[in-house]
């Protein structure tokens, strides 16, 4: 076990962190307004900062990296209703403010865009986002040269479960999150958090070219924070885990049928406090929750997964206080 | 259970050992020394005392039969980011603050932790938080770069044991058996080649003395599974002496403690020191004959005066029957051992007599119930060798060796009862292990094991699953290890299952490593049903950082059919070309990754820089391309136009024109560009009817009026208007050529003065 750090030295509170796809890379977004990406510098083995930059006019909420068949992209989404496409400019140099370029702005949202996600590669360059206005909006470049251009394939309501009327939608005081199937071999597959209703909802990109709601997964009794949808590793089945207000996370397991999926809920853990958000590891073993004691919890798959489930593993705490009492 | 069956014929049945081990270098790990007197001999030296387990020899010892059962699953680690840091008890749910965690996409145990805002701040008040703006990157995995040289030899090894199982030996029971000890001693020797890099490291912080203990452990529990489960045909009568030179060698004798050797240091006579005694009743329990006389002949007094004459003869008397009983301890090798073995406990017996009968001359109690003791573990007396044990192995182990030292493995279940009565397991998952492997419970041990070492498990796992585990060790198999969890699978395919999980838990973080990832992408090769899911997640995700990597990860990709990601990475590694505007090696891995698209919009770019300044830019970079009728449309025509230009500047008109009507004709150019290939046969023209040379033939002429309609023909789109609006800005004024027109004008009328020019030359 061991554990580093480096200061990010953001104005305000962050509120996300991505890694690029190796792994070797990091961005950091804030409330401060600005994005900050990091290298690990083989040399000296820290976190160097790479650029800092005002990238909103508000919160930047979520940051998150394309794959590198693209080149080096991010897109970041803020409390200012726009989403941003962010391309390194290899000729600028380092910490110029300067070396990632704005390429895009994408402001059809009514609302903070709460959540934003490439999708797998082998789908295209396609950004899934999710607005408190409560509709899910995919977008793609269709030239992937081109990033200044992106198209809206298409928008959905994620309450009214069709196409909405996207002139009659009200700023709505949502809480949305998004994370999309990561699996190649099946049609492309979000699954939404949708806030107040308590559930979250998978949508299906169906033989029409059209995202399709097709099972709920509902049980929790308050907010849903966060959604993960787990990395598949060959398994016969999908994993998604759910964080909410109602101090639980879930876990369920999608398993094929004809009609959609049989879902059956695997494991149903008490973080004791309200989760604000679960993320899987990349062989989808292990679940993080993060809760409000400022603890994150991590729950390890058992080998025997359909009557054990997942137990918890460890905690990190990030100070002295209290000796941890949860049980599992 | 009697361990020596009736039917002598069956249990003295000898089958013919055909191979010897190969030899494995012991000499390194000293042993205890031999010379008794010296006090050296009480203290350990430091190579031996590292081999010492006082935990499992000592920390054990108690009456229960069974230690508890370690809860190892349900233990918890806890990791504190910011231990310094004491926040009020409710600072987190009451403030707008959490701690959240982002996993490394590659490593499945390292993470990032940040305190994140849990509203951004245009939603809450402003709040008098402490703002902790850290981001920590935490890691459970252990670091693996000590081992790097360890993890190559090892994997040698498992390539050497996956070949041997589809080899002609293998298939005869008594070459499979000499394949598999082979195999096994390469791994042993490995291991001990690493301890031996360990102890000579300077450096001995925790991390390494973490390591030493481990690998002192694997090394104990490999070659305790070699000697019980492999060795199959020479077991017979080698077991014993097999296990006390284990016993010896993995858990040596403990050094003295300052207070003991205090009192050997300071005592007048050594055969009225009890430390003596106890010293040299573990050297007759654990075999070790050589020093064990040394030490009896150390208290061999001369006899100097009348006073003690009689005494002191009986002494060395006992003494020297004592030595002589031991070193007539028949070899346990022949086909009369037994005969053997029955005189000699006879000669034993009339010792003890002996020493019994002049014990009134003695006068001496202590030193009377010494030789008895000693004669009495020599003659497999069960308490006599349990009371002087330090720990359940040394107990076990002596038993065996003095009391059944031709017994089986499939006989130690028995004599495991007495022993458990006697002493308790340390629940350290190592003893557990052991105890297990003993009772023959090689699925619990496995279980255990994992809990040790990953590499370990994963290695002993495969090996395993290569031999027949029911001959071996009686209808027990690794099938409970996973049949709970997989009801549905049978016998063979749950050990595959477990074989392959453990084994991709143990290449996982190889795969990331910066010199072990092509070895974690072998193990996975190796692991035929869930392999290539692993291979196919991680395989992108190792970062090229030159290009010989590259080919490297490529052909792994190709070793396993993994198309998609072949052109996946090919595609990354192109784009991260074009980020630094290497356009030639970017236009080489998009032509790999097939991606026409991308090959496209670089063509296009070069013909719009022409379009804008009037220069071939692109000269070098499509001469650094292999390019061939097969090539992607955009790269032939990039290629095509290059050559026309590269002919007109050498003043090849008629080939020039030769690749200007290919290039109309094959229509392999943009539409949008078809208008400046036409103008470009305007210069052409002129040159023929002032030269009279017959550059086009009329068939050209008619095929150039043909697209000067089409391309106007079309709805005159804004793009073919910029176009030319752009070409105009170099085209007459800056270059001097003949000025250009949207409506394609001095093209037409270029063609009808050609036309004019050929009726002429007819004529």
């Amino acid at each position: 076990m061991s554990v580093q750090h480096f200061d990010s030295l953001h104005d305000d509170l962050i509120h996300d962190v991505a890694y690029d796809f190796y792994g070797k890379r990091l961005v950091t977004c804030s409330s401060d307004q600005k994005l900050k990406v990091w290298e690990m510098s083989p040399d000296t083995n820290n976190w160097e900062q790479i650029d800092s930059w005002k990238a909103h006019e508000c919160s930047v909420l979520k940051v998150v990296w394309a794959h590198p068949e693209f080149g080096q992209v991010i897109a970041s989404c803020s409390f200012d209703r726009s989403i941003r496409i962010w391309e390194e400019q290899e000729h600028e140099p380092k910490n110029s403010g300067k070396r990632w370029f704005e390429k895009a702005r994408l402001v059809d949202s009514r609302g903070s865009v709460q959540d934003v996600e490439f999708a797998p590669n082998f789908w295209g360059l396609r950004l899934a986002s999710i607005a408190a206005d409560g509709v899910l909006r995919i977008y793609e470049a269709l030239e992937v040269s081109n990033l200044a251009h992106w198209t809206l394939m298409d928008e959905v309501n994620v309450h009214l479960s069709r196409n909405s009327n996207t002139t009659t939608l009200k700023e709505a005081e949502g809480n949305y999150c998004l994370s999309w199937c990561p699996s190649r071999y099946q049609s492309p597959m979000i699954v939404i958090g949708c806030g107040k209703e308590n559930n979250a909802k998978i949508f299906r990109y169906d033989q029409h070219n059209k995202w399709r709601p097709c099972e709920v997964l509902d049980g929790h009794q308050d907010l849903i924070h966060d959604v993960a949808w787990a990395p598949n590793m060959g398994r016969s089945y999908h994993l998604i885990a759910t964080a909410s207000k109602d101090h639980r996370v879930r876990i369920y397991k999608l398993l094929d049928n004809k009609d959609g999926f049989a879902i059956e809920l695997i494991s149903d853990l008490n973080h004791n406090t309200e989760v604000w958000k679960v993320k899987w590891n990349v062989t989808g073993t292990i679940l993080s929750s993060a809760g409000d004691d400022g603890k994150v919890r991590l729950w390890k798959a058992s080998n025997k997964i359909e009557s054990e489930g997942f137990k918890c593993m460890g905690i990190v705490c990030n100070d002295r206080q209290s000796s941890d009492t949860m049980e599992t | 259970m009697s361990l020596f069956s009736d039917d002598d014929s069956k249990v003295m049945q000898f089958t013919p050992f055909t191979f010897e081990p190969p030899p494995i270098d012991y000499s390194q790990f000293e042993g205890v020394s031999s010379f008794p007197s010296s006090t050296q001999f009480y203290e350990e030296s430091a190579n031996s005392e590292t081999f010492l387990k006082e935990n499992v020899l000592t920390k054990g010892k108690g009456r229960q039969a069974e230690g508890y059962e370690p809860n190892i699953k349900t233990q918890k680690q806890i990791m504190y980011l910011n231990p310094p840091l004491v926040y009020d008890l409710d600072y987190w749910s009451n403030s707008n603050q959490g701690t959240g965690v982002k996993f490394h996409p590659t490593r499945s145990e390292d993470f990032t932790c940040y305190v994140f805002g849990k509203e951004p701040i245009e939603k809450v008040k402003k709040e008098g938080y402490t703002l902790d703006t850290r981001v920590y990157n935490c890691s459970l995995a252990n670091d693996i770069d000590s081992r790097r040289v360890f993890y190559n030899e090892t994997f040698s090894i498992f390539r050497e044991a996956s070949r041997a199982t589809s080899s002609k030996e293998w298939r005869e029971k008594s070459s499979r058996e000499k394949l598999l000890c082979d195999i096994s001693w390469s791994y042993v020797n490995a291991i001990v080649k690493h301890i031996k890099i360990l102890q000579e490291n300077p450096n001995k912080d925790e991390h390494i003395q973490r390591e030493l203990n481990t690998f002192r452990d694997m090394m104990a529990i490999w070659e305790l599974c070699r000697i019980m489960y492999f060795i199959k045909s020479e077991r017979y009568q080698r077991l014993s002496t097999d296990l006390v030179t284990w016993l010896n060698e993995c858990y040596p004798m403990g050094a003295l403690t300052e207070e003991e050797l205090n009192e050997v240091r300071e005592s007048p006579n050594l055969r009225n020191t009890v430390v003596f005694w106890s010293r040299l009743y573990k050297l007759i329990l654990r075999g070790l004959f050589p020093q064990a006389i040394n030490f009896l002949r150390s208290i061999l007094i001369p006899v100097e005066s009348d006073k003690y004459i009689n005494r002191e003869i009986v002494i060395n008397d006992i003494i020297q029957s004592v030595i002589k009983c031991i070193k007539s301890r028949p070899k346990i090798s022949s086909h009369d051992t037994d005969l053997a073995w029955r005189n000699w406990l006879s000669q034993c017996s009339c010792v003890q007599c002996l020493t019994l009968q002049k014990s009134i001359i003695l006068e001496n109690k202590f030193l009377e119930e010494s030789f008895v003791k000693i004669l009495k573990i020599l003659a497999g007396d069960p308490d006599a060798i349990l009371s002087k044990s330090s720990s359940w192995l040394e107990g076990l182990i002596s038993l065996i060796y003095h009391k059944y030292p031709r017994c089986d493995s499939s006989d130690i279940k028995a004599i495991l009862g007495p022993i458990f009565v006697r002493f308790s397991v340390y629940p350290d998952a190592t003893s557990q292990v052991l105890k297990r492997i003993f009772y023959q419970r090689i699925d619990e041990a496995l279980g255990y094991c994992k809990y040790i070492d990953s590499w370990l498990l994963s290695h002993l796992l495969d090996l395993l699953c290569k031999v027949d585990l029911d001959e071996i060790i009686g209808g027990k198999s690794l099938y409970p290890l996973v049949k709970e969890s997989m009801s549905s699978l049978t016998k063979i395919e749950s050990q595959c299952h477990s074989r392959e999980r453990c084994l991709i838990n143990f290449a996982e973080p190889l795969l990331t490593h910066s010199t072990l990832w092509q070895i974690g992408f072998k193990y996975l090769e190796h692991c035929e049903k869930y392999g290539k899911v692993y291979i196919e997640e991680f395989i992108g995700k190792v970062p090229f950082d030159n290009e010989r990597k590259f080919e490297k990860i490529l052909k792994i990709c190709e070793d396993n059919g993994l198309i998609f990601d072949e052109k996946c990475i090919t595609t990354a590694m192109g784009t991260k070309y074009m980020q630094i505007k290497r356009y030639g090696s970017t236009m080489i891995y998009y032509m790999r990754a097939g991606k026409d698209e991308n090959l496209k919009t670089i063509c296009n770019m070069f013909l719009t820089q022409y379009v804008e300044t009037g220069k071939i830019t692109f000269e070098e970079v499509i001469d650094s391309i292999p390019v061939d009728k097969d090539s992607n449309e955009s790269v032939n025509f990039l290629s095509r136009y290059r050559l026309y230009h590269s002919l007109i500047q050498d003043e090849f008109f008629h080939q020039a024109a030769q690749v200007l009507v290919e290039c109309l004709r094959s229509e392999i150019s943009p539409k949008e560009f078809w208008g400046v290939l036409l103008f470009h046969t305007v210069p052409l023209m002129k040159h023929g009817r002032r030269k009279e040379i017959k550059l086009f033939e009329k068939i050209h002429i008619d095929e150039f009026e043909h697209y000067c309609t089409r391309v106007l023909d079309r709805k005159i789109e804004d793009s073919w208007i910029k176009l030319v609006q752009r070409m105009k800005r170099w085209h007459y004024k800056e270059c001097g050529y003949f000025n250009i027109s949207e409506d394609l004008k001095p093209v037409k009328n270029e063609c009808e003065r050609y036309k004019k020019f050929l009726s002429k030359l007819k004529r």
